[in-house]
């Protein structure tokens, strides 16, 4: 009896969990336009932004989740640092046209032009973060909303990006038009969700600090 | 510069078939001692079914870094997937005792030579293959400790070993004169597993070293 009673409560805690899921559904966005022009109207007032973040990434040929976190900061017009904490220390830093990494300790150096997939990667988070892709050539998107978010459904336009990114989400608050989360989806299904947390907008941070040494 | 890594790693394993009769690793001074009833033991598979590595590689002066994990589906198969720090994936592989499938792969990585070399390295890492070695010889060579020289098909692993005959070291070796194609190094112990692995070719220029971490799930 014990046994049954349980797993009634199984199905409907998994039932009404899916109701929750679906109840805040993406429906098509009703005023693009009024979005794009606060979306822009934002993106001006942003000089520079600091944030933690969580990044989950699926393995779905292993059925497995994993995360790992870290900390961002950006500064206009093309300054970025991504530094993962845990469960690894990894740092990318976009400063000047390079792209370094310091990985184990060691500092590497690449030309941000050099490699097309670098360039498309960089200039991709570096617009995301903003939500400066509305007028990406690079991406048809669609825009749709539900309570919380507006997001931007973005689908490369390069055959040969398809083979590494599939479709890219960018949720936007709809409580101060900033971004909260990049998903990145490749081929297979498999997604990277990249979620920006204790964002702060335009505190002072110095050039030096995109600095890899 | 991920397409010069790439194509650096195709040219070494060509360079590999090239100069693999001039290796200087050889175990051709070893001695057989006495037939040895070891066997190599591991702590890997006991108690978790996944290990995570944060991985990098390097070749010919580039390198290339990620997240490898591997999970042990049966007794007798791997899952193997290989991703960058940011979540893209570099494969996707099944691996079993004598042979693998990719179940996808990015194109500068999708060949036979590459994947094959990779696929071996990643047996020994978590040494898969162990229970595939035959016919245990004591050899006695240098000053090295316990060495223990195992038949792998036509080929032989050369392994250093604790008295509990957990492997130190273990070196792939191949001909008469037991030249050897690459040697894994196991460190940092914890609980009986090592934390740290190096995987270091000899025929070409390619070393891979492994970090033990653990995700948040």
């Amino acid at each position: 009896m014990n046994k049954f009673i349980g797993i009634v409560c199984l199905v409907l805690v998994a039932v009404s969990t899916s109701f929750v899921l679906d109840s805040d559904p993406y429906v098509a966005m009703k005023d693009v336009a009024g979005f794009k022009t606060k979306l822009n109207q934002k993106n001006q007032t942003i000089t520079s932004m600091k944030c933690d973040f969580t990044q989950e990434k699926s393995l779905s040929f292993m059925a497995q989740k994993v995360i790992s976190k870290g900390n961002m900061k950006f500064k206009k017009p093309d300054m970025m640092k991504l530094e993962y904490t845990t469960p690894f220390q990894y740092i990318m830093s976009l400063y000047k046209g390079k792209v370094v990494i310091k990985d184990n300790g060691k500092v590497n150096k690449y030309d941000a032009k050099s490699n097309k997939l670098f360039k498309y990667v960089n200039d991709l988070m570096i617009n995301a973060v903003q939500g400066n892709v509305l007028d990406s050539k690079e991406f048809a998107i669609v825009f749709k909303e539900n309570s919380k978010f507006f997001l931007m459904e973005m689908t490369p336009v390069d055959a040969a990006m398809k083979e590494y990114v599939n479709k890219v989400n960018v949720y936007v608050s709809k409580t101060d038009f900033g971004v909260v989360k990049v998903e990145m989806t490749e081929k297979s299904g498999d997604y990277t969700l990249i979620s920006f947390i204790n964002r702060v907008y335009n505190t002072p941070i110095k050039d030096e600090e995109f600095v890899v040494q | 510069m991920k397409n010069l890594l790439f194509n650096k790693l195709i040219y070494g394993v060509v360079i590999f078939i090239l100069l693999a009769s001039c290796s200087r690793h050889t175990f051709k001074k070893a001695s057989v001692e006495s037939a040895s009833p070891d066997t190599i033991t591991t702590a890997f598979f006991q108690s978790d079914s996944i290990y995570y590595f944060k991985t990098n590689v390097r070749t010919y002066g580039k390198e290339l870094s990620g997240i490898l994990a591997i999970k042990q589906q049966h007794a007798d198969t791997l899952k193997v997937s290989f991703f960058t720090e940011m979540g893209v994936s570099f494969f996707d592989a099944l691996v079993m005792h004598d042979s693998y499938q990719l179940i996808r792969c990015i194109p500068q990585l999708d060949s036979k030579a590459v994947m094959g070399t990779i696929i071996e390295d990643i047996r020994w890492v978590v040494l898969f293959n162990r229970l595939q070695l035959r016919n245990a010889m004591r050899m006695q060579y240098r000053s090295t400790g316990k060495l223990v020289r195992f038949d792998y098909g036509n080929e032989f692993i050369f392994a250093e070993l604790t008295e509990d005959n957990i492997p130190l070291k273990i070196s792939y070796a191949y001909g008469s004169k037991f030249k050897s194609k690459f040697e894994v190094s196991y460190g940092m112990f914890d609980k009986q597993l090592p934390a740290r692995v190096v995987v270091e070719h000899h025929n070409f220029n390619m070393k891979i070293e492994l970090t033990a971490i653990s995700f948040e799930q």
